[in-house]
Parts: C-alpha cells; sequence; structure tokens
C-alpha cells in the first residue's frame, strides 16, 4: 500500500498515521539509530492534527523540543523525519537540525526550541511581524506545564497584550517535566485567574479528544484574531512515553510501548485514539497495520 | 557635532525611507532613553514602538522578526540591562542561523543600539563594558561606535544587512566631539587611519581615542604610526590586514573591555602566530572595577618611548 495524502480523508487517519509512525521512530530508538535525542509525543496525536488542521493561510506555529507529533502532522511523512534524525543528507533539513531545533521546509514552523520558554518571545516577534505585514494570520505557540513556569511566559503574556498581538499559546499540561511532577516542584497555579488579570481569553481542551482540541484551538485562534490579544489553551495529556528516547526505557520501566501490540494504548481513558468517532476500532487497526506494512513491517496483534 | 549627533545623523541617512520596527523603553518620550532615541519620530516609514521592562522578550521579539524577514532595531539604555536576554543572543541565534539557511527563508535583521556605561556613570553595578564577552558567547558582530567615517560604514552597511549585531555607544565620550579621521584604508570590520613606516596601533573595543592620542605622541618622536581599528567581528583576522599593510616592525594591542577574555587577545594570538618576531604591545585596563574608563591612566608616553625605538 502506497499511502498519499488522499489516504488521509480524515483527521482520525491522520492521527492513526502519527501514531504508527511514532512506534516506528520508537522501534528506532530502541535500537539506538538516531545520533540525536528525540523526543516522542504518543498521546499528542489528536492535539498536533487539530493544530494542523485550525491553521490556515499564513499562521506560523513555534514548537518546543517534544515536536515530533507536530511536525508528523505538517508533513504527513514520517520518513523524511527519520532521516532528519539519522543525521541524512535527505532528511527533511538536509540532516543539519535533528529533533529539538528542526525547522522544516515548506510547512508553518517558523522556529523550534530545545529550551524552555525561550520560543515565547520568539513567538511574539514573529506575531509581531505578522501585524507590520497587515496579514490577517494568527502565531501558535506551543509550550509545556515546565515552560509555563519561565519568566519569560508571564513577560510575553503582557507584551502580546499590550501590543494587539494575535498570539495563541498552547500549554500541553502533562504534568511531566523530565521526570518530576507539577506537584513534586511548585503551588497549583490558576492559569484562568492569570490569564483574567491581563484580560486574555482562556480555553481549556482535554487532549484526548480530538473535537475538544480542534474546538479549543479554533475559539482560540477567533478570539485572538478578533480581539487582537493573545489567548492561552491549557490542554490536558497524558504522556505516554519517557521524557526522550525509547519507551520502555529500562528493563522494568513501568511505560510500556509495543508495536506488535497494536495503535491502543493504556491507560485508554487518556488515548485521543479511543475517542475517534468516524472509524470503528477494525478500521482503526487496519489502517495501522497498512502504515506498519508500508515501511516494511509485520502487522500487530 | 558630539559623538551622538553623529550617529544620529548618520542613522537618519542609512534608514531613510525603509521599512523597519524601532522599538525600546521610553523611545520617544522622556529623556529618549538619554538621547539615544532623539529624532526617531521624523523617519517615514518606520513603525516605532516604545515597550515595556520586559528585555528578554524585546530580544526574542527582535529574533522572531528576523526569522520572519523583517527588520527590527532595539535601542537599550545600556548594556548590562542585556544580561536578561542573553538566552536569545545565544540560543535563539544559533539555531536560526543553522535554521534559516535550511528552511530555506531569508532573514531578516536584527539590531541592537546601546550605551556603554562605566564605573562613574551609573554605578559599579551598571558598568558591563565588555561587548566583546556579548558578541564571544553569541559569536555575532559587535560594533563600538567612535569615529564619524566609521559609524556611516557600520550604519550603511550593517542596519539592514542579514543577521543580528549589536552597536555600542561608549556614553562617557557620547557628549564630546566626534573624533572625524578619513580612513586610509578599510574593509569589512577594520579601518586604517593614517600611514606607517613601520608602527602599527591596533585599536579594539572602545579605545579609538587613546589609539589618537599614542599617534600623536609618537609623531612628536618623529615616529608614523597608523591605528587599525577592529571592530569585533567573527572570522577577522588583523594579523592578515597588517599583512597586506607592511612593514609592521611593531605593533600596540590596545582593549580596555572588563571581561577577563577581550577581543585584543584574540588579536595578538593571531599576530604572535603570524608574526612572531615583531614586537608586541598590549595595553588593557587596570584589573580595578572601581576604575571606570575615564579614570584609567594609560601609560602612553612610556609606550611612545618604547615604540619610537623600534
Amino acid at each position: 500500500m502506497n499511502l498519499d495524502p488522499l489516504d488521509f480523508r480524515f483527521d482520525s487517519h491522520l492521527i492513526v498515521a502519527i501514531r504508527a509512525w511514532q512506534h516506528l521512530l520508537n522501534e528506532d530508538l530502541k535500537a539506538a539509530r538516531f545520533p540525536v535525542p528525540v523526543h516522542l509525543a504518543f498521546g499528542y496525536e489528536g492535539l498536533a492534527v487539530a493544530l494542523a488542521g485550525v491553521m490556515s493561510g499564513r499562521d506560523r506555529v513555534i514548537l518546543p523540543h517534544r515536536n515530533v507529533a507536530y511536525q508528523l502532522a505538517f508533513l504527513r511523512d514520517v520518513a523524511p523525519l527519520a532521516r532528519e534524525f539519522l543525521g541524512q543528507a535527505n532528511g527533511v533539513a538536509g540532516g543539519l537540525l535533528g529533533s529539538m531545533n528542526l525547522v522544516a521546509p515548506c510547512t508553518p514552523v517558523s522556529y523550534t526550541t530545545s529550551i524552555l520558554g525561550n520560543g515565547l518571545p520568539v513567538a511574539s516577534g514573529v506575531a509581531m511581524q505578522t501585524q507590520l505585514c497587515g496579514d490577517n494570520a494568527a502565531t501558535f505557540v506551543v509550550i509545556g506545564d515546565g515552560a509555563i513556569e519561565e519568566g519569560s511566559f508571564y513577560e510575553t503574556l503582557v507584551f502580546a497584550k499590550s501590543h494587539g498581538l494575535s498570539l495563541c499559546l498552547i500549554q500541553e499540561n502533562n504534568d511531566q517535566s523530565m521526570s518530576s511532577s507539577i506537584a513534586a516542584r511548585r503551588k497549583t497555579i490558576f492559569w484562568d485567574k492569570i490569564c483574567e488579570a491581563v484580560d486574555v481569553p482562556f480555553f481549556q481542551a482535554r487532549g484526548m479528544s480530538f473535537d475538544d482540541c480542534a474546538t479549543a484551538l479554533a475559539k482560540a485562534r477567533d478570539a485572538s484574531l478578533s480581539g487582537k490579544t493573545p489567548a492561552l489553551v491549557e490542554v490536558a495529556l497524558y504522556p505516554y512515553n519517557q521524557h526522550a528516547g525509547p519507551t520502555p526505557g529500562w528493563p522494568g520501566d513501568a511505560k510500556q510501548i509495543s508495536i506488535q501490540g497494536g495503535p491502543f494504548l493504556a491507560p485508554p481513558e487518556s488515548d485521543p485514539l479511543r475517542s475517534i468517532q468516524n472509524l470503528g476500532e477494525d478500521e482503526i487497526l487496519s489502517f495501522f497495520n497498512a502504515i506498519l506494512a508500508e515501511s516494511g513491517n509485520p502487522p500487530a496483534a | 557635532m558630539n559623538l551622538l549627533d553623529a550617529f544620529h545623523h548618520h542613522f537618519q541617512r542609512a534608514i531613510g525611507d525603509r521599512h523597519v520596527l524601532l522599538f525600546g523603553e521610553n523611545i520617544d518620550n522622556g529623556s529618549m532613553l538619554s538621547g539615544l532615541g532623539k529624532g526617531l519620530a521624523s523617519l517615514p516609514n518606520a513603525t516605532i514602538l516604545n515597550v515595556g521592562n520586559c528585555e528578554l522578550t524585546h530580544v526574542g521579539t527582535g529574533m522572531g522578526i528576523m526569522i520572519e524577514g523583517g527588520h527590527a532595531i532595539l535601542f537599550v539604555k545600556q548594556l548590562d540591562f542585556l544580561l536578561l536576554a542573553l538566552d536569545q543572543m545565544v540560543n535563539t541565534l544559533n539555531s536560526v542561523r543553522a535554521g534559516a539557511p535550511v528552511a530555506g527563508r531569508p532573514l531578516g535583521s536584527f539590531t541592537i543600539v546601546t550605551y556603554l556605561c562605566d564605573q562613574g556613570y551609573q554605578g559599579p553595578q551598571s558598568s558591563m563594558v565588555d561587548l566583546t564577552g556579548f558578541a564571544s558567547l553569541g559569536a555575532f558582530p559587535g560594533f563600538l561606535l567612535q569615529e564619524f567615517h566609521q559609524i556611516e560604514s557600520v550604519l550603511r552597511t550593517q542596519l539592514f544587512a542579514p543577521g543580528f549585531r549589536i552597536l555600542g555607544i561608549p556614553q562617557g565620550i557620547s557628549r564630546q566631539p566626534v573624533a572625524h579621521e578619513v580612513p586610509t584604508g578599510s574593509g569589512d570590520g577594520w579601518r586604517i587611519y593614517g600611514t606607517s613606516d613601520g608602527v602599527w596601533i591596533v585599536s579594539c573595543h572602545s579605545t579609538f581615542a587613546q589609539a589618537l592620542e599614542l599617534r600623536k605622541m609618537l609623531e612628536a618622536r618623529a615616529t608614523k604610526a597608523a591605528i587599525l581599528q577592529a571592530d569585533i567581528l567573527p572570522g577577522l583576522s588583523v594579523a592578515e590586514v597588517l599583512g597586506s599593510h607592511r612593514p609592521v616592525r611593531a605593533a600596540v594591542v590596545m582593549d580596555d573591555a572588563k571581561g577577563l577574555v577581550k577581543w585584543g587577545d584574540l588579536v595578538v594570538r593571531q599576530m604572535a602566530l603570524a608574526s612572531p618576531r615583531v614586537p608586541l604591545f598590549f595595553l588593557d585596563r587596570p584589573r580595578n572595577d572601581a576604575v571606570g574608563q575615564d579614570q584609567i591612566t594609560w601609560p602612553l608616553e612610556s609606550l611612545a618611548d618604547q615604540l619610537a625605538k623600534q
């Protein structure tokens, strides 16, 4: 089976494809094939596809180090990404940029950063340039629940609000920064109240639901463009994989991901594949296996 | 015309009617950043933006505009404020330099214009007299504006050149008459003033006034010395420049940066490797944080005596 973009008739097909592609990358990580660190994003597929679908026209996005799911959503292919991680000249960025700072041609990605909070001020500039050019376009910036603790978050929120920038901040809240939970490193922060204090629209979404993500992101984009304001979207996600490298990362690792185990992950309540409405489980498995077959892998059970 | 006026004069000409974002704190009101922002409002196609106190975001914003192909110039009251934004000037810049060519997107420009204060002007905490240190960390160009023609050349060639740089104005001499010497030779990142019968003065960082003074002392000793002013430019080889302007019988390298590692150190290394037999003198500021640039006693007379004998 040769896949082309027409095979992604529904967003759900792309969600399943990104899950399968991440399994392929995870197998490469297990075999230590990549000379660069790669941060997978099992469980982020619905959010990534939602973002790719919501963005339009001259919208731009700034990504964090854990950007694989988004790159796959924009590229709709894993091969050029894997070649990039291998450092090959026919990689999507000539094998020069690796994973954490990958900016692939012909995508809406302006900048990708491996430094927590570093992308926020840059996003202000991208949004500022959009405004100076008179484009009716939004700038998205993705950060994690660790990066949002940096001072640049507060600075950016105030700066973007003060200058009427259409900037949508997406907080991936997976309750994990490296290996620490939020409770282990800080007090709870009420993001709605922070946003209220600076008059910034605030939205929430469940990362396991593509529809939830797409709706929240679309609302944030609309609010940001119509109100010339930043907006914050907090997305609750479950991290199915280790911070970086393969999962499982060591013998006895509590996190277990297996390509042979099929497309679905445990716990099921956080898996975006479980919330796909327009494909049955058999169709999801069939499409998942088709992706694996395309890369010469045996079907999952 | 003082140094600051010379900057404004050439800045207005370099910007002309081009589209550019000029931003900073209080740049078009109050003291206009101690005069740095004077006259910006008269530029027809410049967008002027007063911004809050968030230097990290200022610099990141400039980087973002540059990434998207735009042009931005940030005015900063003094260099030490930029310490808050080093992440952008090092990490972001590294990533952008590598990523932009790969992504196939033309890079715009981002320039920071700032004063360099010294001990005595704003107090010890605000005497970060070391543009080299910043430029070295991010491997980007730095220019200390000190002479009329140099200012013209730097502003004309740098303000819209793709990439990032910092232009520094030594605040201590900003209200003094600008040095006005016609270069006898120039290249990318360097200018030669005068002709030499073998003695060279390499002026690094903000030592141009001292270099002029030393040259005058040498003239009084019947020694023709030329000044080579070297900007902080990655890849610049002062040894190569001097190699094509022989003879070089002796050289003195001057550098007043406060950091441990100076641009002049690199120049000395280049020259020592290229011409190990040429007598080399190095003048830097005393290792004393309580002494400002205008309080430094440069041993120019004794140095002139030694150089005249070479």
